[in-house]
């Protein structure tokens, strides 16, 4: 049974050259706490597939997100092949003001060399220890290509 | 007692992977269009959408998310972009690296509030 504070975000669809189907992406909407102690929201891509949430360094900057100075190379895993980035490893702070206002904390890495216009990932660690994120399919006119569901994590 | 057998023949090599000839292309977008504010909606997208929606109709409001999105993506094809979403659609505020920095640079916080960065999807 789905617990009343959940939180139903459409699926996205787009469509790109070269392939006939419409492909589905899931953004969610998180309010990322910056040094003043502002929230600023920003949008994140949820990618199952991806171990901890990253984000561009310019767009840390940008929105006064607090993250360490020293950046380690690492060989990351992508569909394309492993690449090398240079990445500093620190946290996020995040509400989601549809669920209340507790604050999460999740560890987040932060990309050397990403363009400012790169879409944050939202991945696992940390974040199903505060949240249960489900992806339905079940169609909707406001949500054609069905919802992410997120609760809290009992 | 049974015998250990064993399909590893004596002088066994690993085999060399064949070489395999492979194509890259590298997708070069086009030029961005030199539209900002509100973008009109060309036939392209209009039809895009139309065939997103044959099966599954949608409501007006995820509708016009779409047809915005791909709006970006027809003119600012692999372009970073700036954008605000207002009831209208989306206002583009700067495209490509330098616009979108100096928006950066120079737009005070009550200005960047509520701005949406990303990279438009190929078309």
């Amino acid at each position: 049974m789905v617990s009343p504070r959940v939180l139903r975000v459409p699926l996205e669809s787009y469509r790109v050259p070269g392939i006939n189907e419409t492909l589905i992406r899931v953004i969610l909407k998180l309010s990322v706490r910056s040094a003043q102690n502002r929230f600023n929201e920003v949008r994140f891509q949820f990618d199952s597939a991806t171990s901890i949430c990253s984000m561009p360094v310019v767009r840390a900057v940008d929105l006064g997100v607090v993250m360490p100075h020293k950046a380690v190379e690492l060989s990351v895993k992508t569909a394309g092949g492993e690449k090398k980035q240079m990445r500093r490893q620190g946290h996020i702070q995040v509400v989601l003001p549809a669920l209340g206002e507790d604050v999460f904390d999740w560890p987040c890495h932060f990309v050397e060399g990403a363009a400012m216009t790169e879409t944050p990932l939202l991945g696992l660690v940390g974040v199903l220890d505060n949240l249960r994120l489900t992806l339905e399919g079940k169609y909707a006119l406001e949500a054609p290509h069905g919802w992410l569901l997120v609760e809290r994590a009992q | 007692m049974a015998e250990r057998r064993t399909t590893a023949k004596k002088g066994w090599r690993p085999r060399k992977p064949k070489t395999r000839k492979a194509t890259i292309e590298v997708l070069v977008p086009p030029p961005p269009s030199p539209l900002r504010g509100l973008l009109p909606t060309p036939p392209e997208v209009e039809e895009m959408v139309e065939s997103c929606f044959k099966d599954r109709p949608a409501s007006p409001a995820y509708r016009l998310h779409t047809t915005e999105t791909m709006k970006l993506q027809y003119y600012f094809s692999g372009h970073e972009v700036a954008y605000r979403e207002t009831p209208q659609g989306h206002e583009v505020l700067a495209v490509g690296s330098t616009e979108v920095r100096r928006l950066i640079r120079k737009g005070s916080e009550e200005e960047l509030h509520g701005v949406i960065f990303a990279v438009a999807d190929l078309w």
